[in-house]
């Protein structure tokens, strides 16, 4: 089994075409799937086959595969496929075994205890031992480490070989996402990496040229610009896929994209929001096959707290009142995403479905602005204290339809007699400006996307202001504490119930707008049968996939 | 250096002979005359103005505003309602359309003044005092022009906004070298020149020979490479518009109008999202080359009326 | 002749040295550099102390530089701060053969259209022939290169599926000429368009020139047959002012291949460059600026010896 983490949360522009996955009702196992899927219509199609090749378009180009040096991006797609980690998460985010059969957890809830599968074996043809394990978790405590993953590992205190198959793992502090974040961290080779000096191991050509995993394929090349290809392991643990190559084709564009599609020229992508319609045309026509859900990421208009203006929770309440969500969905969306009322995702265990409702009605928002003391202009904008409400609302280009949101909200802003003018900027520029230490804007349209465990910390955190996501200046001392204790509790019911909480202050305080949980589409061949869309693991069980003659 | 330009030079020394013996208006009726002639050139000339008034005048003649949107007729045919129909917002397209002439016209006048404002001064500077100022200077600008104009306007672009102030300082501070090329070969030829000699031998002053003496003489090369560098202006910025760097919506250009117009489904199905425009690009630019090309023969001696 | 080659050659070094500060300031005055791609709440910006100093992100601007210069005249344009532990030199390698073999192509496209065409736009100067030519050269010249592209792609490729939509070869299937050839004939047309619009009009004048010329007109007098004239004396001399041409057009040439390469999908440079400057991959930008500009100035050194060489009248 595999997964698609490769972060825990990460802007939604990073992953945007490739909106890493989502998760169906059913999580039947996957031999079941095939057959339901088939016995319909195509009777005849329904035996998996050996062979065919996938080819899967992206637009970003991946960097390097090791998952403790890449950075994100569509790294941890390839990673998912060459290498395996402890555990993965199934299509409810909830940890199952991979490297490691099962695991237990101490009573104090701060040693795990993985118990490794016999017989797996290095595409190179060894065996996968607990030296493995050690030598890999060890990676981020080492001083000279030069990646960027410590933080996962900040509360390991210890990895422990028992036997050969056994790894204690102890940690300093109880930790709710340990199992599902570090224990996925996948496991690399020790008998090729144990003796590289650890200050090279973030250059080593293992990341680039010749990656040794455990993974269902294995690396066969990388022509710059153009693809990498990946090809069956015979020794794969759970079989041999049944596809004889995975193909990762870099395309220019979305547009390329489409057309690629269209031409038959890729089996496998993930669609954006405004490619969509285009996407139905094609599918009517029985060119590709779609499928689609909830993704675990929302879309936002963020204030800045530490400008005056968004000071009030009136005038915050106001703005939301004046947007009319679904109308933006519908133009933007094709109308395929859910409304938003608060942080958080449906895709996600943790989502509270009862937050406080902002809903579109311009008149509450007058109401709200003049209880606020702003009043209505001659210029049908409201002013007080001889200044206008007018700011500006900054997004990016990197995302497509963000920049299409903020004209649609400037006109609905427009309406009830807010005056919003729009900067939008490239990718990097955007985070120079919007990211600490400038947090140069008024207001932003982005998205955040949430990983495989929902900690909201990362967002709404006083301690994340000054360096963290927490761009926007919130803090609510109520909200810090709820999510100071929800890491420590190791029991999903109960630390649900601590996010709901804090996710429902969140909401009534409205640092941000909510918009909507934006849905993730895949398209493929319709040749190609196994891919579900699963915001938790797109290539959920991917050597059971198969592709038609 | 020698006067390697006498192929057209010619007219200059035309015009020298004028200052003593004919009233000057004489020679821009000849010019005029000679433009006339070339009926392309006048019927593009007429387009141009056309295409300037409408966008001046673009908040009286727009049957709606730029930025208003009408959701639910997005992506609307031609009709009565939108004349050249709506696009994927719902906005009127004659509307973008006018709007966007100011902001490319606006780009393209500009960053052309700019450059040959900038190519003028050290092509002047060059030509005239030459030696050491002068190789340092033309060694800078073939640097410039080494550069791949457009890997430029990437990197800038990519490392500052793509606001329409960065926009026309990129395009106005790479696009003077071959201004100043032109002006320089033309100073060259023309400081050796009787009535500049005479001047210098009266004392003027350098920049008072420059400016009064010999830059109104290379005026009509200037002029040429002025009208031509607009439609490359404004082509660039379609370029930059199409890797998604141009000027950025909301505000309208056409060649973000054109951009995201990119897709398959659009171009196949609303095709006036693209066709108006493209159109307007076309004509524009074509109408610019056909002027310059009437103003080139009409500064041109050597072409008999 | 040797002498003027060799002065010429001298001529270029302080210009690529004078290229070389150009590309390194403007990347100086950035802000941003390549963490910003690194938004992960799972990476702290103290975290990434480390890769900063491994990259020498935090040196002194001018030891950054003379680092740079030092090793790129040993041949070294430094290492990726994206693809970590591969070589600038590496990527551009793997990138320039296919930017330079759809630029050989499309400029021998060029040639071969543009040349024909001028010369029967000159000799039938005013005919319907004439006319039409022009015509079409400046709808080339004012048409965006970037829309023939996608119109292409829409009805060659995706409706009638004439050509391939992007790319230099077929996935998964073996290497095969044709198949090469099939990927190269969209793009080089394209890349081709704007520089056969440009080329067009200037042998026609050029053409139109040297065919007013006294020794072409003592030529007619003396009663050689027109084409002889034409294609023996005129087209020597009218051709080698193209030469110059050539070489101006060089720069937009090679950045008309960053939007036909997108277009395309075509691995060359281009979209290297293109994907450098969003990521902020500073080594990669300077790298491919410096061998662009370097392209641009042995273009034009190419020129001024084959201009040289062909035009009788100059001496040395």
């Amino acid at each position: 089994m595999k997964r698609s983490f490769s972060l825990l949360l990460s802007m939604i522009v990073i992953i945007s075409l490739f909106l890493a996955a989502c998760s169906t009702k059913t999580d039947s196992g996957s031999k079941n799937e095939n057959q339901k899927e088939n016995t319909g219509k195509e009777a005849v199609s329904s035996e998996p086959r050996q062979g065919g090749n996938l080819i899967l378009a992206h637009t970003a180009s991946p960097t390097l595969f090791n998952p403790y040096f890449s950075t994100g991006g569509p790294d941890g797609t390839i990673e998912a496929l060459l290498f395996s980690g402890l555990v993965t998460i199934d299509r409810e985010f909830s940890a199952v075994g991979n490297l490691a059969e099962k695991w237990d957890v101490s009573d104090d809830d701060k040693t795990y205890t993985f118990h490794l599968r016999k017989g797996v074996k290095w595409h190179d043809g060894e065996d996968f031992t607990a030296d493995d394990v050690v030598f890999s978790y060890n990676i981020p405590l080492h001083p000279d480490y030069t990646g960027p993953r410590k933080l996962p590992f900040e509360n390991v205190k210890e990895i422990k070989k028992m036997d050969d198959y056994t790894v204690s793992i102890s940690l300093t502090e109880p930790y709710a996402p340990f199992i599902t974040i570090t224990a996925q961290f996948e496991i690399l080779p020790e008998h090729i990496l144990g003796d590289v000096p650890m200050k090279e191991l973030g250059t080593h050509e293992f990341n680039t040229k010749k990656p040794i995993g455990t993974g269902p394929f294995k690396f066969e090349e990388w022509k710059d610009g153009q693809y990498i290809k990946l090809v069956a392991f015979d020794d794969y643990y759970e079989g041999r896929p049944y596809l004889d190559s995975f193909t990762f084709k870099m395309v220019p564009d979305a547009n390329a994209l489409m057309a690629q599609l269209q031409a038959g020229d890729i089996s496998y992508s993930g669609i954006s929001a405004e490619q969509l319609p285009t996407a139905k045309t094609l599918e009517e026509k029985g060119i590709i096959k779609l499928t689609s859900g909830p993704s675990n990421s929302w879309d936002f208009i963020g204030y800045n707290l530490r400008n005056p203006l968004f000071q009030d929770k009136k005038v915050r309440h106001a703005l939301t009142h004046a947007i009319a969500k679904q109308k933006i969905i519908d133009a933007v969306h094709n109308g395929e995403s859910t409304i938003a009322h608060g942080p958080g995702s449906p895709a996600n265990w943790s989502f509270n479905p009862d937050m406080p409702k902002f809903d579109y009605d311009p008149d509450t928002a007058k109401k709200l602005l003049e209880e606020a003391g702003w009043k209505l202009g001659a210029d049908k904008i409201y002013e007080k204290d001889g200044k206008k409400f007018e700011f500006t609302l900054t997004t990016t280009n990197g995302y497509g339809s963000w920049a299409k949101i903020a004209e649609i909200v400037q006109q609905q802003w427009k309406e009830v007699g807010v005056k919003v003018n729009i900067k939008v900027l490239e990718w990097s520029a955007f985070y120079e400006e919007i990211g600490p230490p400038n947090w140069k804007f008024d207001a932003v349209v982005t998205g955040w996307s949430i990983g495989s465990d929902p900690d909201p910390t990362w967002f709404w955190h006083t301690s994340e202001i000054e360096n963290g996501l927490n761009w926007f200046g919130y803090s609510n001392p109520e909200v810090d504490k709820l999510l100071e204790i929800n890491t420590s509790i190791v029991d999903q019911e109960e630390r649900k119930a601590l996010i709901q909480k804090s996710d429902a202050i969140v909401a009534e305080d409205q640092p941000y707008s909510f918009l909507y949980y934006p849905n993730g589409t895949i398209a493929h061949s319709p040749k190609l049968h196994g891919p579900k869309y699963s915001t938790a693991n797109s290539f959920f069980e991917i050597h059971k996939w198969w592709m038609e003659e | 250096m020698g006067q390697p330009e006498q192929k057209t030079t010619g007219i200059f020394e035309y015009k020298n002979s004028s200052i003593l013996e004919r009233k000057p208006e004489s020679i821009s009726k000849i010019m005029l005359r000679k433009y006339m002639k070339n009926k392309l050139a006048v019927f593009s000339a007429i387009i141009l103005l056309l295409i300037i008034s409408a966008a001046i005048f673009a908040p009286i003649i727009a049957p709606y505003d730029p930025s208003e949107q009408h959701l639910l007729e997005a992506l609307s045919p031609p009709g009565e309602k939108y004349l050249l129909g709506t696009d994927d917002l719902g906005r009127d397209t004659l509307t973008r359309l006018l709007y966007g002439a100011q902001v490319s016209l606006i780009v393209g006048f500009t960053s052309v003044a700019g450059s040959i404002f900038i190519g003028t001064v050290v092509g002047a500077i060059a030509g005239y005092f030459g030696g050491l100022i002068d190789a340092i200077l033309m060694r800078f600008v073939d640097v410039i022009i080494s550069f791949p104009s457009l890997f430029l306007l990437i990197t800038l672009v990519t490392i500052f906004e793509p606001s329409l102030m960065t926009l026309i300082s990129v395009f106005a501070l790479f696009g003077w070298t071959g201004t100043a090329r032109l002006v320089r070969g033309e100073f060259l030829s023309l400081r050796s020149r009787e009535f500049v000699l005479a001047a210098k031998t009266m004392g003027i002053r350098s920049w008072r020979i420059i400016f009064s003496h010999i830059l109104p003489n290379a005026m009509g090369p200037i002029v040429v490479s002025a009208t031509l560098g607009i439609g490359g202006v404004i082509l660039a910025e379609t370029a930059l518009s199409y890797l998604g760097l141009g000027i950025q919506p909301p505000k309208p250009s056409w060649g973000n109008m054109l951009q995201s117009a990119q897709s398959l489904k659009i171009m196949i199905e609303a095709w006036w999202f693209t066709l108006f425009p493209g159109l307007m690009i076309l004509i524009t630019v074509l109408s610019f080359n056909f002027v310059g090309d009437g103003l080139r023969d009409a500064f041109d001696p050597k072409i008999n009326e | 002749m040797i002498t003027y080659i060799v002065r010429r050659i001298m001529m270029a070094i302080p210009l690529l040295f004078g290229i070389t500060i150009l590309s390194f300031g403007i990347i100086q005055i950035a802000p941003g550099d390549p963490t910003a791609l690194m938004i992960d709440p799972m990476i702290r910006d103290k975290d990434l102390v480390a890769y900063k100093e491994l990259y020498g992100l935090n040196d002194p601007i001018y030891v950054q530089y003379l680092k740079w210069v030092g090793n790129m005249i040993q041949g070294n344009f430094g290492d990726s701060l994206i693809r970590q532990g591969v070589a600038v030199n590496e990527l551009i390698m793997a990138r320039l053969p296919n930017t330079l073999l759809l630029m050989l192509v499309s400029t021998i496209l060029a040639i071969f259209i543009s040349i024909p065409i001028g010369i029967i736009s000159a000799t039938k100067q005013n005919s319907l022939a004439d006319y039409t030519f022009t015509f079409f050269s400046f709808l080339g010249i004012a048409t965006p290169n970037f829309w023939i592209g996608l119109v292409l792609i829409m009805f060659l490729s995706v409706h009638l599926g004439w050509f391939p939509t992007g790319g230099v070869a077929t996935l998964n299937e073996p290497f095969s000429i044709w198949d090469r050839i099939h990927h190269l004939i969209l793009p080089s047309i394209v890349l081709a368009t704007a520089d056969v619009a440009g080329l067009t009009r200037y042998i026609r004048s050029s053409m139109l020139d040297v065919l007013k010329q006294d020794f072409i007109r003592t030529a007619r007098a003396k009663g050689f047959k027109q084409k002889k004239v034409v294609y023996k004396h005129a087209l020597r001399n009218g051709l080698i002012p193209v030469i110059t041409i050539f070489g101006l057009m060089l720069p937009s040439f090679i950045g008309g291949s960053v939007v036909v390469e997108k277009i395309f999908g075509w691995p060359g440079i281009g979209m290297l460059f293109f994907d450098a400057a969003f990521q902020r991959d500073y080594p990669v930008i300077m790298a491919i600026t410096v061998i662009a500009s370097a392209l641009v100035v042995i273009g034009n050194l190419l020129a001024d010896i084959l201009y040289a060489i062909f035009d009788p009248r100059i001496e040395y």
